[in-house]
């Protein structure tokens, strides 16, 4: 079986179990009212992102008390702005294509739906590539994470951010394995919700770290 | 396509469930014209960065006030909780409660004058936070960017000059056949002819055979230092030069 028909397998399998899992909950959530009148997997993802905020929180204050140790010119001053800027017009457009997704399967338009997903995820591994570069940039400078706090902090910061974005883009994967197999629909495209609010908090994290490491 | 409004906000009570569902369906706020407005002012925070390149505090509260109103427009739009049940603001809220504390705290320590951290790096001496900035130096002059060539097995120029204070960049030019790198010595001359041997000193760039490797450092107190490739052998074999302070 080829690589592709593997992964193609597997995708169904990863599919049918969230789709089980959200089925179940979807009828729950038509046929027995919530207390709250809520749909409480959008609450854990709420929740979830709270959380989230307060583990970035940590990491950039972190990054914040230490940067004004190491002298400029052996760490902020070797990030390229132009390329931070790019990655920061990918990202946000990238959340775009995102909530544009949702847009038109709410509107029942499941292969727009597609093409956007698709975009967004495209959109996600240029900024991964951005990324890429500048790690490359840094290092051919002599600057790595055991270099200096600079190096230590930075890396630190902006790799776990990039780890997120690798997340949402494997999430937003899955999205499209599932909507393939028309496992989303205008009806119930929860799923795309969330993932949703997963990738705009990765953006809106980046927007944060935008200003804090490369502008102020 | 169709096009929704972006600002008009219904007025349905806010307690109402059922209105607030049908106002999550009935939303259609013009994404594209919430990311030209977030394109636009990510461009304005760069344009004064741009422009004021010298971090002077009174950029700081701009860019801190256009990077929340970004924030804003992702939650309140993309994230939708403008139109959603406040219910999962009040719990998002909590989190970004707990993301405040942390940001005031680090902005009174990024606010706070440049002397007082030098002053705490100073007395820590050297580890790894410390780093000892030399005392400003008002004759110290604009950053200067020296071009280094390196080769099996010395530098072109092997002596160098900087006033104490000045921000040096480097540009180190290999034009051997193996890796290359300047260190300029922590500790002067006079005290440490041979740093090579005790393993003294910052690494300051590198580059491999055929490369540019960049880097910088702030000329410390007046006085020489040896600056060195600390490939093993290779200051042995010539690879080392005086960098003089005034
Ligand atoms: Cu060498």
């Amino acid at each position: 079986m080829s690589a592709v028909g593997k992964l193609e397998q597997a995708g169904h399998r990863v599919g049918e179990t969230l789709e089980d899992v959200v089925d179940e909950a979807h009828a729950q959530a038509e046929h027995a009212e919530t207390s709250t009148g809520l749909d409480h997997r959008k609450l854990v993802m709420w929740i979830f992102i709270a959380s989230e905020t307060i583990f970035f929180a940590a990491l950039m204050a972190t990054y914040l008390v230490y940067r004004g140790h190491t002298p400029h010119e052996e760490g902020l001053g070797h990030l390229s702005v132009p390329v931070a800027s790019f990655n920061t017009f990918i990202l946000l457009a990238s959340s775009l294509t995102m909530v544009l997704s949702l847009q038109a399967i709410e509107a029942g338009k499941r292969g727009r739906m597609i093409v956007l997903l698709i975009l967004t995820a495209l959109f996600g591994l240029a900024f991964l590539g951005g990324q890429a570069f500048e790690y490359n940039e840094l290092l051919k400078e002599g600057i790595s994470i055991d270099t200096n706090l600079f190096g230590a902090t930075f890396f630190t910061l902006t790799g776990f951010h990039g780890t997120h974005v690798a997340v949402g883009i494997l999430w937003i994967t899955m999205l499209i394995i599932r909507a393939l197999r028309g496992g989303i629909t205008e009806h119930n495209h929860l799923a795309v919700e969330l993932g949703g609010l997963y990738w705009h908090f990765v953006d809106l994290v980046w927007v944060v770290l935008f200003t804090i490491i490369y502008l102020i | 396509m169709e096009h929704g409004h972006a600002v008009s906000n219904p007025k349905t009570d806010p307690g109402d469930f059922v209105a607030e569902e049908k106002r999550i369906e009935k939303a259609q706020p013009n994404y594209i014209a919430v990311f030209v407005i977030l394109g636009v002012l990510t461009a304005i925070e760069v344009g004064i960065t741009t422009l004021f390149p010298d971090k002077t505090v009174g950029t700081v509260p701009i860019l801190l006030f256009l990077t929340v109103a970004k924030g804003l427009l992702v939650i309140l739009f993309y994230m939708h909780l403008k139109f959603d049940n406040r219910i999962y603001s009040i719990f998002f809220g909590a989190g970004i409660l707990a993301l405040a504390v942390p940001f005031v705290i680090s902005m009174i320590f990024l606010m706070s004058p440049p002397q007082l951290i030098s002053a705490r790096g100073g007395t820590e001496g050297g580890g790894g936070g410390g780093e000892a900035r030399p005392t400003p130096n008002p004759n110290a002059g604009p950053p200067i960017t020296v071009k280094i060539g390196a080769t099996e097995f010395q530098f072109t120029p092997d002596a160098l000059t900087a006033n104490s204070g000045q921000v040096v960049r480097v540009e180190l030019t290999n034009t051997g056949s193996v890796e290359h790198n300047f260190v300029v010595a922590d500790k002067p001359a006079s005290q440490d002819p041979q740093p090579w041997v005790t393993r003294d000193g910052k690494l300051i760039a590198k580059a491999q055979a055929g490369t540019t490797g960049k880097g910088g450092f702030t000329a410390p107190a007046s006085g020489d230092y040896v600056f060195y490739c600390n490939v093993p052998g290779h200051a042995e074999a010539g690879m080392h030069g005086i960098f003089s302070v005034k």
